[in-house]
């Protein structure tokens, strides 16, 4: 009997013992580990974590968010895990968690107003709010997350040097296929960068460049163009994308590569790859003299591309 | 004392040499001394209140002892000799610590432990050993740790958990791609062109219009032009030239000859991944040890050979009528033939051969080739000169005709800018008229601002002051400015009333697709094109009229225009790139502007600091 009292007694308690979390000390060191850790240098310089992707801190911050309740990381654990509800687009769920801070911690300082400004929980529901509202009456396209595969690259060998690339097969298979294809073809053998921007792009790929006629190089073009596959890598330094056609279309062949940000082609060339290492060696290539159309005096060959998988 | 130049100029060199670094450390002394904080001293009476705040709802408050004392902890463990603690740091750090508090960002024992290196009882020591040696207690230490480690926290759990929206991206995006409506009178040279053919068109008119402007006979002159084609060895394409079926065997003298004659040229040749042979030091083996002639070896047995190829070519071109295109396809060389080419033509197309190749095509004999091989960087070449045409100035009764037309034009063109000008020169004297009250108040209130800024900052040196008064200027000229092109519309109207002239309106436009799409003032077609991408549109509020006639000088048309309305643009016109893009900047802005939530004026500002002394 007695002991059938203390077995009933521990089988009640359980339930209790799961819903009050741990202690403080391995609730904080559950959400420490659960979050980012960013650097934050004396002279205001951060570098950002990012080792993991927002929905596997969402995970994670959800693992770990049982560890907390009831301790004083509770609600922290809580505006994160409604932060990076929002951020993956679930924001009635993000709405929810935020509104529930409201109502079990009304003075926590997270959800108290300052003389002049609103609390941070306020700001989250008020972009809560605003956020279903405008998707409520418009169609919100999201461009696909692109992701270099590291299992494929191409090796550029110039005649200043060699730069390396990945590709985003992910998100532009066609683009990249027929990258592939061209270049086990040779057709960018024994060509050269025909027009370059001084430490904003650089062009090359032109079949055209190989008559060494530099009238006709812009003209280099195959029967057949591409389709424009956008995403979210933009026209950062390194990246590398169809010289763009401007009708929703990209060249076949040509291809520009940025050293700089080029935020005007974002609209009008989609990228495919990036340059992974040597970006250096794009850098000097797009100081080479010019004349007024942006054509090198001096040619930057294009000796060959390899094409490792 | 001697007056030589000599003399004189070494004078000038020693009192530079003397008075210079004494002057430029004056410089960084008043630098130095207005930079520098001011230092912190110890308070006469502790425990006055230094400040006040509010975090999570309630009120704080720190004395003066007590904000000196934290002082001197920060100083010790932040500050180093050379470097005082300002005040304000102090306060970033006890409010941005308070902030973290109210957040609920706690440290547990166990993060201390990490931080402190608690569990290397060693290294712990060496901690607690430094303090002590400060003067600092463990406990203070400790807790200045836990303070910095929560404000750390902070900045992390707000920078993981900013959120941008979809409308704040579309607030972004709408500042850039804004839609405008401009109003505009347009004059134009075309509607002046009878008046003027009713006027003095006669031929002595014409004779003093082309004497009197040396522009108009130039615009007739045609350049001097050659024909003339080349026969060319790039080295970027000498691996298809054909060297001979039984290559002659090149000796080490004459590749040394080609090497101490080219050595520029090959050296710049040597690829990059073999430069560091080249670096040798008594450590590397001798076998190891090479010189840049053998590196080049290769290079130089195949460019002599090429070279042969290409003296051999050139005595076959030497012969009467021979065929270059031909020969150069016998040897694998390049060719090049320009026909009616003229020196700016050269100076693009012809550019592999140098600079001057225009003059020295021209100044070679017709029919001739150039003399030996010559050589522009890496390319050899030689050239025959086919055919040459001098430059050519007409006379006036040549072209006189067509002078005719430039004279009409011009004088229509300059009737079209005058009652332009004339019109804009009116409205700006009334404006200037109505506004020199307020131009004499304002500029006296930008003297008394400048001079309590003076004051203020306690600046001594005239250069300093000077800067403050013409930044004081400066914005008094703004302010005017904006007066200005508030009542010019009125005075447009005006006007506009008196000349019977009516504005024509474009439709809504996007400034920054105009830009982007390249309507550059040569491809203008219209008006509307034109005006699309002027900078003046941008700067005007809507009802403003632009403070300057715009010229399109290749139209001859002059524009008096005025801004009628600006709106946002559709949220439909905002694609899901352009939402992307506008995230990423925002990101980056706020990226940027972080570190501002953490100084003083905005903590300030957010909790409510009051400091009392």
């Amino acid at each position: 009997m007695k002991y059938a009292a203390i077995i009933v007694g521990l089988a009640l308690s359980l339930p209790v013992i799961a819903q009050s979390g741990g202690d403080e000390a391995s609730a904080w060191k559950a959400l420490n580990a659960a979050i980012p850790s960013n650097t934050f240098e004396a002279n205001g310089r951060i570098t950002r974590d990012t080792r993991r992707t927002d929905s596997e801190v969402l995970k994670a911050v959800e693992k770990a968010l049982p560890k907390t309740r009831g301790t004083s990381a509770e609600p922290v654990a809580l505006y994160y895990h409604g932060s990076y509800l929002f951020r993956a687009d679930r924001f009635q769920e993000a709405l929810n968690v935020f509104e529930d801070m409201k109502k079990r911690f009304p003075d926590h300082g997270l959800c108290k107003s300052a003389p002049k400004h609103s609390s941070l929980v306020d700001d989250a529901i008020a972009d809560c709010r605003s956020e279903m509202a405008i998707r409520a009456k418009y169609k919100i396209v999201r461009l696909p997350h692109a992701v270099l595969n590291d299992k494929i690259k191409a090796i550029f060998h110039t005649s200043l040097g060699d730069f390396e690339a990945q590709f985003y097969t992910n998100v532009a298979p066609k683009t990249v296929a027929n990258f592939k294809k061209l270049i086990e073809e040779g057709l960018y053998n024994d060509t050269y960068f025909h027009r370059v921007w001084s430490f904003r792009r650089i062009v090359g790929g032109s079949p055209n460049t190989k008559n060494r006629d530099r009238r006709d190089d812009d003209q280099g073009t195959l029967s057949y163009d591409l389709p424009l596959e956008l995403s979210d890598a933009l026209q950062t330094a390194g990246a590398i994308s169809m010289v763009g056609l401007g009708n929703g279309r990209a060249s076949g062949c040509m291809f520009t590569i940025c050293v700089h940000d080029q935020p005007q082609l974002n609209n009008t060339a989609a990228v495919f790859g990036r340059v992974t290492k040597g970006l250096e060696i794009v850098r000097l290539i797009s100081q080479q003299r010019t004349d007024d159309d942006n054509n090198p005096y001096d040619h930057v060959m294009l000796r060959s591309v390899e094409w490792i998988e | 004392m001697s007056r030589s130049p000599l003399f004189q100029l070494l004078l000038v060199l020693a009192a530079a040499i003397l008075f210079v670094p004494s002057l430029l450390g004056q410089v960084r002394k008043e630098r130095r001394e207005r930079t520098e904080p001011t230092p912190i001293r110890k308070p006469d009476d502790p425990t006055t209140v230094k400040g006040t705040w509010i975090v999570g709802g309630t009120r704080h408050e720190i004395t003066a002892g007590e904000f000196y004392e934290l002082h001197q902890l920060l100083q010790k463990l932040e500050g180093t000799a050379q470097r005082t603690i300002p005040e304000d740091a102090v306060w970033e750090f006890l409010l941005s610590a308070a902030e973290a508090q109210s957040f609920g960002l706690n440290v547990t024992e166990g993060e201390l432990d990490s931080l402190l290196n608690r569990d290397d009882p060693d290294l712990y020591e060496g901690v607690l050993a430094r303090w002590e040696a400060e003067g600092i207690s463990k406990e203070k230490g400790i807790d200045y740790v836990r303070k910095r480690q929560a404000i750390n926290k902070l900045k992390n759990l707000l920078l993981n958990t900013d959120r941008i929206t979809t409308q704040d991206a579309f607030d972004f995006f709408k500042k850039e791609h804004l839609l405008y409506k401009i109003g505009y009178l347009a004059f134009r040279a075309a509607d002046h062109i009878e008046e003027v053919k009713q006027g003095d068109i006669s031929d002595s008119a014409i004779k003093k219009y082309w004497s009197e402007n040396r522009a108009v006979p130039q615009r007739f002159r045609s350049p001097s032009k050659v024909w003339a084609e080349f026969v060319f060895l790039d080295p970027n394409t000498f691996q298809k030239a054909k060297v001979g079926t039984e290559p002659r065997k090149l000796t080490r003298e004459e590749a040394l000859d080609f090497f101490h004659k080219n050595k520029q040229m090959l050296m710049a040749q040597i690829p990059p991944d073999k430069q560091h042979l080249l670096h040798f030091d008594e450590n590397t083996p001798l076998e190891k040890v090479v010189s840049p002639f053998e590196l080049l070896r290769d290079k130089i047995d195949q460019m002599l050979m090429l070279d042969q190829v290409l003296t051999t070519a050139r005595k076959e071109a030497d012969e009467k009528g021979a065929d270059l295109a031909a020969i150069a396809a016998k040897y694998g060389l390049g060719y090049k033939k320009v026909e009616d080419c003229d020196r700016a033509f050269a100076l693009t197309e012809l550019r592999p051969f140098g600079f001057n190749i225009f003059t020295a095509l021209f100044n070679a004999e017709v029919g001739s080739l150039s003399e030996g091989i010559l050589q522009q960087g890496q390319i050899r070449y030689f050239f025959r000169l086919n055919k040459k045409k001098d430059s050519y100035l007409p006379s006036l009764d040549e072209v006189k005709d067509q002078v005719r037309e430039m004279f009409i034009t011009s004088k229509a063109t300059e009737l079209a800018r005058k009652e332009a000008y004339g019109l804009m020169n009116a409205m700006n004297v009334k404006a200037a008229a109505e506004l020199a009250e307020q131009e004499k108040r304002l500029t006296a209130e930008a003297e008394a601002a400048a001079a309590d800024r003076i004051r203020e900052l306690g600046l001594t040196r005239p250069q300093d002051k000077n800067r403050e008064k013409m930044l004081a200027r400066g914005r008094m000229r703004r302010e005017l400015e904006q007066a200005k092109r508030d009542i010019l519309p009125k005075y447009l109207d005006e006007a506009m009333a008196e000349k019977g002239l009516k504005l024509q309106e474009t439709d809504y436009f996007e400034y920054q697709m105009a830009r982007a799409a390249d309507i550059q003032r040569a491809q203008a077609k219209t008006a509307e094109e034109f005006l699309q991408s002027n900078f003046y549109i941008r700067s005007l509020k809507p009802g403003q009229v632009a403070p300057a006639v715009i010229d399109d000088n290749i139209s001859k048309c002059f524009y008096i225009a005025k801004l009628l309305d600006v709106k946002d643009p559709p949220f439909e016109s905002m694609g899901p790139v352009d939402a992307m893009q506008a995230r990423a900047r925002i990101a980056q802005l706020a990226q940027n502007a972080f570190s501002r939530r953490f100084r003083l004026p905005e903590l300030r500002d957010r909790l409510a600091l009051v400091i009392k002394n």
